[in-house]
């Protein structure tokens, strides 16, 4: 089975040499477009296989198929056009990519012109454009080793100008690389490599072999040295794999090998262990679920805390999610030995799970100062901020954080901060709304979820250690006076501070 | 004694797109000491270092380095570019851009020798990134990002230090290595020179200023040049900036 679809073919020599060609096209592409992809050159690569065209046919015209002449028409054809396009990009307000547009599509008009001159000869059109492995002469071959040679040659000898130049152009400059030859040299062997691929993908495809290789080794890794391996390998599977398609099925083979190699970068896009699409949904989707189990953490600790028990449809309330959800949220935190639940459906923390909240806390707090004191953030703002960033803070910095903030007791809105030990010095303390008219209490904290309201009680002074009395209640507002000013509090504001009674 | 310029810029006009972006500076750096350039956005901060380095077409003027064009001197500068030019995707690690600072010193197709690669972890541990040399430099935060720059121009062993804004958008541990490396580079005799916008820490950082406004406005000692009068003249009629170093004077005074 595997003898008949992959040996037998080869006991043709066309077949045999179409394969060499295919797998030397893979390999110098992938290679060669690493570089390309890197200096952001894939539409200027493009560009170059099609304007090449008028050189090749002119070529051909004055020597007739001589594989050299061919040849040198490609890569002066391809410096032609890189020239013009820096000159009009150079001497007119016209921008490089409109430049690019305008002189290769001229330039393979031009070609496509010239080959309608030629059609006595037998210089099949559709060959150019598309392709003809099967075709490659055993000259053809010898070409194509040569121009593979110094393809890599060159990018192993010259490796540190290409790097440096399409890193950082303006470091190669500064240490006397010639930054615009190694522009130039480019195309130049840019356009030897699709003189060496015209038999094997033709004209109009040749760009996907050069690009879409490399794309998929960037996805892959972040060494260039790797980068340039993979995209080889990959380039040349793809070559092979479209080769024996195009045997088989009788499809042209520039399309096969495309369609290869466009899904290998498919797949790789949605399966990359690092970048792809997959791993980043199911990271996001983790780093959601971790969240939530925090939140949920927090409520049981904070309603715990307020109420000495708390449940489930109170928890549900407090965090404004769904008792379904919520139920999947303590099956997990219960697995995990963090919470616990008594026969009344009441729910608790277990010391581990105290502990964890007590961490959040302590991270979110100490954000919360952080960012009044040393950022400068209005204090009604910070709560939103610090709810984003606790979850995902290491310990270290959050211990670095405390230290430079000098181990605040406090965060801005009085509530008292964990410690690195995990204690925390919890202070009696009462919502204001369950004061009688005549007490007199100290706020010792507000409660930190409505900027609005926030914002409304820091206006009127009531922040941590102000002392009030309590003069007048009434249906829904409450009535209070804080040294010579009275002011007015409707039951939800006043739910929100926290006084300790004096 | 005549001491030599290291840096000797006569009347020197640079400009883009046929807009003057420095006119007729002439300067001339001896002093191996921090010298800050500071000067109004569109001053011609930058223009000037990229005309120290040779990498902008001058209209007019010369600039010579240890008393030759800079192309024969190119390896006895380094340079570190402004943040925001660099490809942070680019598949190089810390120890790849690191050792680009050698190439300076290598010939066209040689390749990096145990000598190099010993430089290159020498000035990559001088600047605390050890930990980090494999890493791809995409993952590192904004000040370790710095520091991997700083440590490819001590690879480069070079005379003079050419830094662009080196402390936007670096966290203070981070600023305070980058001046602690200046101090020591200093300390070797090396000239460092500095492009800086922020002009609360003038002159706690730099000996030396340049002012410039297209024109060269003052270069000096810090403390004789960092004036009112000639900060006015630097930012004309901008008042914001000018109200702030105001008040920075207050405080200093």
């Amino acid at each position: 089975m595997m003898y008949d679809l992959f040996i037998e073919p080869l006991q043709y020599q066309f077949m045999q040499r179409a394969l060499i060609a295919s797998v030397m096209v893979g390999v110098i592409n992938g290679a060669l477009g690493c570089f390309i992809i890197l200096r952001r050159m894939a539409f200027i690569g493009d560009a170059l296989s099609h304007a090449i065209l008028p050189g090749v046919v002119i070529a051909f015209m004055v020597a007739g198929k001589g594989h050299f002449a061919l040849f040198l028409g490609a890569v002066f054809a391809g410096i032609v056009t890189a020239l013009l396009i820096g000159f009009v990009n150079r001497n007119s307000r016209i921008k490089e990519d409109s430049a690019i547009g305008v002189i290769f599509i001229g330039m393979f008009a031009f070609g496509v012109l010239l080959i309608g001159r030629l059609q006595a000869v037998h210089l099949d059109l559709q060959h150019f454009l598309f392709g003809d492995p099967l075709g490659v002469s055993p000259g053809d071959l010898y070409l194509t080793g040569i121009i593979g040679i110094v393809i890599l040659g060159s990018i192993t000898l010259f490796y540190k100008q290409l790097q440096l130049t399409s890193f950082d152009p303006i470091m190669a400059t500064a240490i006397g690389m010639n930054t615009g030859m190694v522009h130039y040299f480019l195309m130049g062997i840019l356009s030897m490599t699709i003189v060496a691929s015209l038999q094997a993908v033709g004209i109009i495809l040749v760009v996907a072999m050069l690009i879409t290789p490399g794309a998929t080794a960037y996805l892959l890794t972040e060494r260039l040295p790797k980068m340039l391996i993979l995209a080889s390998l990959i380039g040349a599977t793809a070559a092979i794999i479209g080769l024996y398609i195009s045997y088989w099925m009788n499809y042209s083979s520039g399309a096969a090998m495309v369609i290869v190699v466009t899904l290998m970068f498919l797949i790789t896009l949605i399966f990359a262990p690092k970048q792809g699409v997959l791993i980043k949904i199911i990271q996001r989707k983790r780093a959601q679920e971790r969240h939530l189990n925090d939140d949920v953490l927090k409520a049981t600790y904070q309603l715990s805390r307020d109420m000495q028990e708390t449940n489930l449809s109170q928890i549900a309330e407090y965090l404004g999610i769904t008792t379904h959800l919520l139920k999947n949220v303590l099956h997990k935190l219960l697995q995990k030995q963090l919470i616990m639940h008594t026969d009344d459906e009441s729910i608790l923390l277990t010391e581990d799970g105290k502990k964890h909240a007590l961490k959040l806390i302590r991270s979110h707090r100490l954000w919360e100062t952080y960012l009044t004191e040393q950022a400068g953030l209005g204090w009604e703002h910070v709560d939103e901020e610090a709810e984003r960033l606790e979850h995902d803070l290491p310990d270290d910095i959050v211990d670095e954080i405390d230290e430079r903030l000098g181990y605040p007791e406090h965060d801005p809105h009085g509530a008292p901060i964990p410690k690195k030990d995990g204690t925390i010095r919890e202070t009696e303390d009462h919502p204001l709304a369950s004061l009688h008219v005549g007490e007199t209490g100290i706020i010792t904290r507000v409660s930190d979820q409505i900027p609005e309201v926030l914002a409304t009680l820091w206006n009127a002074g009531l922040i941590p250690n102000v002392q009030l009395t309590v003069t007048e209640r009434d249906n829904g507002t409450m009535h209070v006076q804080v040294g010579e000013k009275k002011f007015t509090l409707d039951d939800k504001a006043a739910s929100r501070v926290m006084v300790r009674k004096v | 004694m005549n001491i030599k310029p290291v840096i000797d810029i006569q009347n020197l006009t640079v400009s883009y797109h046929r807009k003057p972006a420095i006119r007729s500076v002439n300067l001339k750096l001896t002093e191996r000491g921090i010298i800050g350039i500071i000067g109004p956005n569109g001053a011609g901060k930058s223009t000037l270092l990229k005309a120290i380095l040779g990498l902008v077409p001058i209209d007019n003027g010369t600039v010579k380095v240890f008393g030759e064009p800079v192309f024969k001197v190119r390896n006895k500068i380094s340079y570190v570019p402004q943040k925001e030019i660099i490809d942070w995707d680019f598949p190089v690690t810390v120890y790849d851009v690191v050792m680009m600072g050698r190439y300076a010193h290598l010939g066209v197709i040689e390749r990096p020798g145990p000598s190099d690669r010993d430089i290159v972890e020498a000035a990559i541990d001088k600047v605390g990134m050890n930990e980090y040399k494999n890493q791809q430099i995409g993952n590192l935060s904004g000040g370790q990002q710095q520091r991997v720059f700083l440590a490819r121009a001590l690879a480069q062993e070079s005379e003079i230090l050419l830094l662009d804004e080196p402390f936007v958008g670096v966290d203070a541990a981070t600023e305070h290595a980058i001046i602690d490396l200046m101090h020591s580079l200093n300390d070797e005799g090396k000239m460092v020179v500095v492009v800086n916008h922020d002009l609360g820490k003038v002159q706690e950082y730099f000996q030396y200023l340049i002012m410039i406004n297209q024109r060269l406005i003052a270069y000096g000692p810090t403390r004789e040049v960092f004036k009112p009068d000639l900060l006015s003249k630097t930012y004309g009629g901008r008042l914001t900036i000018l109200q702030k170093t105001e008040q920075l004077f207050g405080v200093a005074q």
